[in-house]
């Protein structure tokens, strides 16, 4: 008995760690061949680097305009996160619990412009900034676009959140003579903090990697073309440079890994906070 | 009486201030959703190639749409990634979930963080990397091959017609493993101890509590999460376009990438929107019979 339970964990065990192995080791690869340079990539594709080789990362930000991407990328990520921050909390507080006339049916109406796809409004979206003469501006049309498509979700996720506060909390604040206000920004807000982590987490590891409007927002323009953009017209460029793309790509990679490994805790909940809504 | 008025006068100036909180909100919402899609809705019943004027012309891009043998295939594409990648997404991250939990809290945790991983990368990484792995003479999957002396089975994983849709598919799927097991994972860890204390007294063992406990009570959640993943399955332009570009040729030139092409290489915005009707109104009916199909039996616990 206890062997075969032994037998059978340690089975559990050895599978895992095989499929371990081959979730990670693809990116390992990845950044094992970025430190290397081209001789030592063809003449031995499993060996590791002789020493750190930070060549291809060096050239990356010289030929590729990478320094660039980031900065943009940055730059978008910051705007784009805090006004979504900002404006879904007012209303998903306005939802949950001012009395807001119809909230049900907003809510729902949140619900399918969250599911519906991209693709249909790229196309009007695009003529609509084009006529406003928006593509001029740089960031602007990328990170309006976001804001408008993250923002349902985001608020149907803080809403729940706020509806989750013990109404009497509220009631008694009332009472106390404490303004709808100052109710707000004293005793709701600052209960906020793991909500607003949550989802600023996701939101941004979806203004990271967007391609579609990206690219399109950024087709007539050299200015504000962020790191998804930069990484495929980079791929147009070197297609089989693999020093230089590997490193492209854990520029990208690099910062969101660290990121995950510190706030995985806020992943996970946007996971599930994402799958019991609606 | 005099109370219930200033109740009243509260009650509406909570109202007010809440009403005043929503207008950035459905301003930005209006702006870059709600507006454009009325607007590709009426788009599709045009023709317009974005400088002279709009001209109506009734169902003519529709008739078009289904004439045309690059964009019917693209949704036939589109549907094929979308279902097999939900597929394996689900089945393996049910299969992760089941290990994970049987591990244990402290030692699951780490194989937790790993499986995740691929689930938090953006897709054009995703996809880059792959075409790297993937790529015919000095790619990862290619060489190990001919290290284990199978070189029957090296192929050109993204170049290969019938191959191209089932390689981006398997990617695709292995992506979403990830949050699948996580999802799943939790799900597992709400059932009561008391449970499998009961089935172990009984002698049952991992396979019998898994068929008996486990999946009867996940059911729900396995059905909520595939939802989830067959919605998030159908936005495949990022992973696809850094793989392939929709080559070789036309051979894995899903709906967005072909509607793009459409809208603006060829300059025919009406015909695109028509595409992009058809496509929102397919990943409608699919979620929908998918939501029907999934419902199942909710346990008390």
């Amino acid at each position: 008995m206890s062997i075969k339970r032994w037998g059978s964990a340690a089975l559990i065990r050895l599978m895992l760690i095989l499929m371990a192995f081959v979730t990670i080791y693809p990116v390992l690869f990845t950044l094992i061949t970025s430190f290397k340079t081209s001789d030592e990539f063809y003449s031995n594709l499993w060996a590791l680097p002789s020493q750190i080789n930070i060549e291809n990362y060096i050239e990356a930000f010289k030929v590729g305009k990478f320094g660039d991407y980031l900065l943009n990328s940055v730059v978008l990520a910051a705007t784009s996160l805090v006004s979504v921050t900002i404006i879904a909390t007012f209303a998903a507080y306005a939802l949950a619990r001012l009395r807001v006339p119809f909230a049900g049916s907003i809510i729902g109406f949140l619900f399918v412009m969250q599911i519906l796809p991209v693709e249909s409004m790229i196309i009007p979206l695009y003529m609509m900034m084009s006529k406003l003469n928006l593509f001029d501006i740089t960031y602007l049309p990328i990170g309006l676009a976001y804001l408008g498509w993250l923002l349902p979700g985001t608020i149907v996720i803080l809403r729940n959140f706020f509806m989750s506060i013990p109404v009497e909390l509220l009631e008694s604040a009332r009472i106390d003579g404490s303004g709808e206000l100052s109710t707000m920004f004293r005793i709701v807000f600052p209960l906020a903090g793991g909500a607003v982590a949550t989802c600023t987490v996701f939101n941004f590891a979806f203004v990271w990697g967007e391609l579609m409007w990206a690219r399109i927002a950024t087709l007539t323009t050299e200015k504000g073309i962020p790191l998804s953009v930069g990484l495929i017209n980079f791929q147009g460029q070197y297609t089989t440079n693999w020093g230089l793309m590997t490193a492209a790509i854990c520029m990208v990679l690099i910062p969101l890994i660290v990121l995950f490994i510190f706030l995985q805790k806020y992943f996970v909940q946007g996971l599930t906070s994402g799958a019991v809504k609606g | 009486m005099k109370h219930g008025f200033t109740a009243q006068s509260l009650h509406s100036k909570t109202r007010m201030l809440g009403i005043l909180f929503l207008v950035p909100a459905a301003l930005f919402i209006s702006f870059s959703s709600l507006i454009p899609i009325v607007w590709n809705f009426i788009l599709s019943f045009a023709e317009w190639n974005g400088f002279s004027s709009m001209k109506m012309v009734g169902l003519d891009n529709y008739v078009t749409l289904f004439q045309d043998s690059v964009t019917m295939k693209g949704f036939r594409y589109s549907v094929f990634i979308a279902v097999v990648s939900s597929v394996i997404a689900m089945i393996s991250g049910l299969f992760l979930a089941l290990l994970v939990y049987r591990l244990g809290n402290r030692e699951g945790t780490v194989f937790r963080l790993i499986f995740f991983t691929p689930s938090m990368m953006p897709f054009i990484v995703i996809g880059l990397l792959f075409t790297f792995i993937l790529s015919p003479d000095m790619g990862l999957l290619n060489q190990f091959f001919r290290i284990i002396g199978l070189e029957s089975l090296e192929r050109a994983w993204l170049a290969e017609p019938g191959l191209v849709l089932w390689t981006i598919a398997v990617v695709s799927g292995w992506r979403g493993s990830g949050s699948v097991m996580m999802l799943l994972y939790t799900a597992i860890v709400t059932i009561p101890s008391s449970m499998f204390e009961a089935a172990r007294l009984e002698g049952m063992n991992y396979s019998q509590q898994i068929r008996r406990i486990i999946l009867p009570l996940i059911m729900p959640m396995i059905g909520l999460v595939s939802m989830l993943v067959l919605i998030g399955a159908f936005k495949t332009y990022d992973i696809v376009y850094s793989m392939t570009k929709g080559g070789p040729g036309d051979y894995s030139k899903i709906v967005p990438i072909q509607m793009l092409d459409v809208g603006f290489t060829f300059n025919e915005f009406g015909y695109a929107a028509a595409i992009g009707v058809i496509f929102t109104v397919l990943v409608s009916i699919i979620i929908f019979i998918s939501r029907k199909v999934v419902r199942g039996d909710v346990y008390e616990y």
